[in-house]
């Protein structure tokens, strides 16, 4: 009797290890599979498209208006997040840049990029369910239309 | 006799001089920095200099090379300021003496952010040992610069003693944390 | 029940994370992969702490190993089957591509995500991450050697019998020749900073430097028995030549002026450079010979044990690993201290190939 809820918590915890494969959602080039527990930052999202960034780096400038043109989407969230503890300096750019929909949260430990296996920034990782799935390092050579869809079709799939 | 012997001494001792030179020369050079002007490696007397090369405009992956030397010299805690961090960029023609203050602010307030004329940085270049060039499409190109262009450098970082000899080289991988370990050696030694 | 179910779930679930992370030979720049002559295996050495780290098991022998830095995977050849075989790093999954013929040679771009496969007559390119085929390049003669430039932006195809040398360019196609050496040649040295390229021209035993931006020989060195391949230090400041009979010179790449000029224990088997580019190391039968590039001091001869096979100086520049005749351990110098530092046991009984995602040399 005891069995039964011990055999289904074990299937559950199985299939959350095992990685889930990709299914039908054609992944845009340059982002690699890659499966690991996220812990960098609290998600508030199923699907999320983490966006390592700084002041300092000129192409990760290059691509925020681009993340932010499909941040207010229901089916994923853009979780922005600078490496390092600057609110003011995020503040400027942001108005500079007429930023309205990414979040300012701050990562204030720079060697966090290192932590996650990344050489540079900007640097990109896909969350699904709090695990990471997708990395793609440097400038994101994608229209963000093809980024939107993406993230879309992966949120319809679960 | 004594014609012989002064010309072998002084033979001995310019053979001694080139070898003592050849190995690894001490640091020499003369750049610019936002606050004090002309510096050179008379500056900071009594530090340790950890010393990175590279520009501002990364077209597509910004390197972590500022983050290391800063993260290296933040390592020593009470004694990280025997230690100078340095950022020199190789590419005065859009990295103003200005603006990489403000560039190397972001990271850390204790860093230092030094460019020159086209001849400063060759010249320190050479005495590092360090590579750096411009190219377009794959070729090399030399100034004056057209408006696009690539910047390749080499991707040590140097340590130099408050005598100005080189002590050690970190390579591209190590990350700021292992070089951390080696300056706390090199500091205490 | 209860009890024990919990503490199981969480230790699964922290599992996964943990062989996530570890395990992850990622880092080009530490991680050095030794192939076997005597079995599938690949032992994985972690060139940070000098030590055994683990062991891959491949699919064959490989007579070739590449590692992307970038996409992490290990990709190999046999010689013997008309495939590319792939080892995912992280994922420790195994996949192959076939191809048109027997793979010969293979060679990473610069983007770390094309791969370069050279066989009869032919190079295909191809992504062996995502599993495509990119384009064939026809209308070449083997046997030939294939470099990219440092940039990736052409792919440099030169025929050893007839001399000429192929500049493909990379993102479209286009193709123009350049015939500054007859044949037989040695395969094609390029400067990292696609400056120069160079290659020695058998007929007569001397070196052809071709200067690619005023598209005119640069200089030519001659020597009195057949030079082996040429060598450009990783800062592309000097050239590194040396022949058969034991001669070597180093040439300033600027001006090509001779700045030294040495005479090696034998014949080279492999030519170095390393510490921020100051030294040049030579192997030859029994000895390695340490001397430094631009100075007037004396060579320094290491006595070696055991002959070399592959030699890999790691990209710190500090430190030479190689692999080595009749042991499983691998040989290991200080380049900066000239100190031949312990060996380390890679538990393989033949350890031949060395490869790593980067090291110092950007040229064989």
């Amino acid at each position: 009797m005891d069995r039964v809820p011990i055999i289904i918590l074990l299937s559950i915890a199985l299939c959350s290890i095992s990685s889930a494969s990709a299914g039908e959602c054609k992944t845009p080039e340059g982002f690699i599979t890659h499966n690991a527990s996220y812990n960098l930052t609290e998600l508030k999202s199923r699907v999320s498209l983490v966006n390592l960034w700084a002041v300092w780096c000129p192409p990760c400038l290059k691509e925020l208006p681009a993340l932010d043109s499909i941040a207010n989407n229901e089916n994923y969230r853009v979780e922005t997040v600078h490496i390092g503890d600057n609110l003011p300096a995020i503040e400027e750019r942001f108005s500079k840049l007429g930023i309205h929909h990414l979040p300012k949260t701050i990562e204030p430990d720079m060697g966090s990029i290192h932590a996650l296996g990344f050489q540079g920034l900007p640097a990109t990782l896909v969350v699904i369910n709090g695990e990471t799935k997708f990395r793609y390092s440097g400038y994101i050579k994608h229209s963000p239309e093809v980024i939107q869809d993406w993230l879309t079709c992966l949120r319809e799939e679960l | 006799m004594r014609r012989q012997t002064s010309y072998i001494i002084y033979a001995f001792l310019t053979a001694c001089f080139l070898s003592y030179s050849a190995a690894a020369k001490p640091l020499k050079f003369e750049l610019q920095e936002h606050t004090l002007g002309t510096v050179t490696e008379k500056n900071w007397q009594g530090k340790f200099l950890l010393i990175g090369i590279g520009y501002t405009s990364c077209p597509d992956i910004c390197p972590t090379t500022v983050i290391d030397l800063a993260t290296a010299v933040n390592s020593l805690k009470e004694e990280a300021n025997k230690v100078t961090p340095i950022f020199i960029s190789v590419d005065p023609n859009r990295d103003t003496v200005e603006n990489l203050d403000m560039y190397v602010k972001y990271f850390d307030p204790k860093m230092v952010g030094l460019t020159g004329t086209q001849e400063q940085i060759k010249a320190i270049a050479k005495n590092m040992k360090a590579t750096y060039g411009y190219s377009l499409e794959g070729k090399p190109i030399y100034p004056p610069l057209p408006k696009q262009y690539e910047v390749y450098h080499s991707a040590y970082i140097y340590l130099y003693g408050p005598d100005r000899e080189l002590i050690d080289v970190f390579g591209y991988g190590e990350g700021g944390k292992k070089i951390g370990q080696s300056l706390k050696r090199y500091v205490h030694g | 029940m209860n009890k024990i179910l919990i503490p199981l779930l969480t230790s699964l679930l922290a599992f996964s994370a943990h062989a996530a992370i570890e395990g992850r030979y990622d880092d080009g720049a530490r991680w050095a992969f030794i192939s076997d002559d005597d079995s599938k295996n690949v032992a994985v050495i972690d060139t940070f702490t000098f030590s055994y780290a683990d062991q891959i098991e491949l699919k064959v022998k490989p007579v070739h190993l590449e590692v992307s830095d970038v996409q992490d995977v290990l990709v190999y050849i046999d010689g013997q089957s008309p495939t590319v075989y792939v080892y995912d790093l992280v994922k420790k999954t195994h996949w192959q591509m076939e191809m048109e013929g027997i793979p010969t040679e293979i060679t990473f771009h610069a983007d770390e995500a094309q791969l370069a496969v050279a066989m009869k007559d032919r190079i295909d390119i191809i992504k062996p991450l995502k599993r495509e085929y990119v384009t064939t390049i026809t209308d070449i003669k083997s046997p030939f050697s294939m470099n990219f430039d440092n940039g990736g932006y052409n792919l440099y195809v030169s025929e050893s019998k007839s001399g000429k040398t192929l500049i493909y360019r990379n993102h479209d196609g286009q193709r123009s020749y350049i015939n500054f050496s007859e044949g037989d040649i040695s395969e094609l040295t390029l400067s990292p900073d696609a400056r120069l390229a160079l290659t020695s021209q058998y007929k007569d035993n001397s070196v052809v430097v071709w200067d690619l931006s005023m598209e005119m020989v640069f200089n030519t060195f001659h020597f009195d028995s057949e030079p082996w391949r040429p060598y450009v230090s990783s800062d592309s400041e000097y050239i590194v030549l040396a022949s058969e009979s034991g001669q070597a010179q180093v040439i300033e790449s600027w001006g090509g002026e001779v700045v030294k000029e040495l005479k090696l224990t034998g014949a080279p088997k492999s030519i170095r450079t390393g510490w921020i580019e100051t030294m040049g190391i030579i192997e030859s039968k029994g000895a390695l010979d340490i001397f430094e590039l631009s100075a007037n001091t004396p060579v320094q001869s290491v006595s070696l044990k055991n002959d070399l096979r592959e030699v890999v100086v790691v990209s710190d520049s500090k430190t030479l690993f190689a692999t080595q005749e009749g042991s499983s351990k691998l040989f290991v110098y200080d380049i900066r201290t000239n100190k031949v530092l312990k060996e380390i046991d890679t538990k393989l009984s033949k350890p031949h190939l060395l490869a790593m995602g980067i090291t110092n040399t950007v040229c064989h």
